[in-house]
């Protein structure tokens, strides 16, 4: 079993290689009292790191990009100068912040709320599709975002409009649209859309899988049937 | 080369100059969160985003790395990091002094983790995460429960604080954490300390930095 001294000298090595330095893969591999000290001589290490030099082509697509568009929207729900159109990217992430609920509360909550308490693992995965903004929101069942509004403390219709907003290229005009759009699609009955296959998720689900069978699931249809889907 | 300054007074009368990326890039933590503070005081949002695009573009990926020794998936320790930053800047932003920000990103960092254990345990086991590598629920492997009890930083500092001099601590900084060799620890402890008698040797580095590491251990 290597020691912890080489462990921290290999695990420094690979985050200045610039390597994802993953610090699991090298803490799985002592125990005890050598798990500990490798942890925290990574933690120092780490604590004292310079960080990443500023490069705007690296950052743009990135976490660290997308927590920054989540705080600074924050900051624009809090009412600070005016308020850029936001996508489920940002808008989701800063209104459970605001609404100081974990995922994982939020996931459950919306389960139950929409009658599928069984069925978490499926409505995280959907939602987590969301919060990254890669869930077709014309397919989301005003359903489901009747439960999400009333758990995020924001009305339906928001959530609605910000699920047309592409992130970070939307203007204000298009946004202007979205929420006419948006409008209709919450109130008119007689709103419909095909539904959207369902998302890509990593759960049990293969690239093979992608096309929505005939006996998808109920949360399935809630998630990609369109707003009428019940 | 002619650059453009915006001075702005905001509504609290706070005069603020809007620096370019590369500027701010230079700055230390301390004084790109009050600069982003600055900013959204004089209502300056796009100058505040983007000093808050480089403090995250520093310090997220480091972040993120610190919360996985001590929490089972990436996308809860993301969470817990993302609340880390929001939580610097509203501090700042509330007028709260963040002394040194190392340290203090550090304290938040540290509660933010354990205010998520502490919520774990009052939950059953949700899935929330879909990243590539990880499966549904708790990996029992990648994280122990003494790893995550023991507050690593706070035993660091407190054995390095109790060494015996600056330069048993510049030892510390340069042979354990910054990878010199022991001969060139040795050549720069004697560069900072010319008067040290005798002279820092190869061997003495090795000595105290085993010695930390030893009281290390005792500490965790």
């Amino acid at each position: 079993m290597p020691d912890a001294e080489q462990l921290f000298h290999d695990y420094v090595s690979e985050h200045r290689r610039g390597g994802d330095a993953d610090p699991r893969s090298y803490l799985s591999q002592v125990e005890g009292l050598d798990r500990s000290e490798l942890a925290a001589l990574i933690d120092t290490y780490l604590a004292r790191s310079p960080g990443k030099t500023w490069d705007a082509r690296q950052f743009a697509n990135s976490d660290a990009e997308r927590v920054s568009q989540q705080i600074a929207a924050d900051w624009d729900l809090e009412g600070e100068g005016e308020t850029v159109a936001q996508g489920w990217r940002e808008l989701l992430p800063a209104l459970r912040n605001r609404a100081q609920v974990m995922r994982r509360e939020l996931v459950e909550r919306l389960a139950r709320g929409i009658g599928h308490p069984e069925d978490s693992k499926q409505v995280a995965a959907y939602y987590h599709q969301m919060e990254l903004g890669q869930l077709p929101a014309e397919g989301v069942s005003n359903r489901v975002l009747a439960v999400l509004a009333e758990i995020l403390g924001e009305s339906a219709e928001k959530l609605r409009t910000a699920g047309s907003v592409v992130s970070g290229e939307t203007t204000r005009t298009d946004a202007m649209t979205q929420i006419a759009y948006a409008r209709t699609a919450v109130q008119d009955s007689r709103y419909s859309v095909a539904p959207s296959p369902p998302p890509l998720v990593d759960l049990n689900i293969s690239a093979g899988d992608a096309v929505q069978p005939p006996d998808s699931s109920e949360v399935d249809r809630l998630f990609t049937g369109g707003p009428e889907a019940d | 080369m002619w650059r453009r300054d915006f001075i702005v007074l905001g509504y609290e009368g706070v005069s603020f100059r809007e620096m370019k990326d590369y500027e701010l890039d230079r700055l230390p933590d301390e004084q790109l969160i009050a600069y982003v503070t600055k900013a959204r005081r004089a209502g300056n949002l796009d100058a505040a985003h983007l000093g808050l695009s480089i403090f995250a573009n520093r310090r997220f990926d480091d972040l993120v790395r610190r919360a996985l020794a001590k929490m089972p998936s990436r996308s809860d320790a993301e969470d817990v990091v993302a609340q880390t930053i929001r939580d610097v800047f509203k501090a700042a932003f509330d007028g709260q002094s963040v002394g040194e920000a190392v340290n203090f990103t550090n304290r938040i960092l540290s509660r933010r983790i354990a205010d998520w254990h502490d919520a774990r345990k009052q939950t059953d086991v949700l899935p929330e995460d879909q990243d590539d590598e990880e499966h549904w629920g708790r990996d029992a492997a990648t994280v122990d429960d003494e790893t995550a009890r023991v507050d690593l930083a706070a035993a660091v500092t407190q054995v390095y604080d109790e060494l015996e001099s600056d330069y048993h601590r510049q030892v510390v900084d340069d042979y354990v954490f910054d990878g010199y060799s022991a001969q060139e620890t040795a050549e720069r402890v004697n560069t900072s300390f010319p008067d040290l008698d005798p002279p820092m040797s190869d061997q003495n580095v090795h000595k105290i930095a085993s010695r930390f590491r030893r009281d290390l251990r005792n500490a965790l």
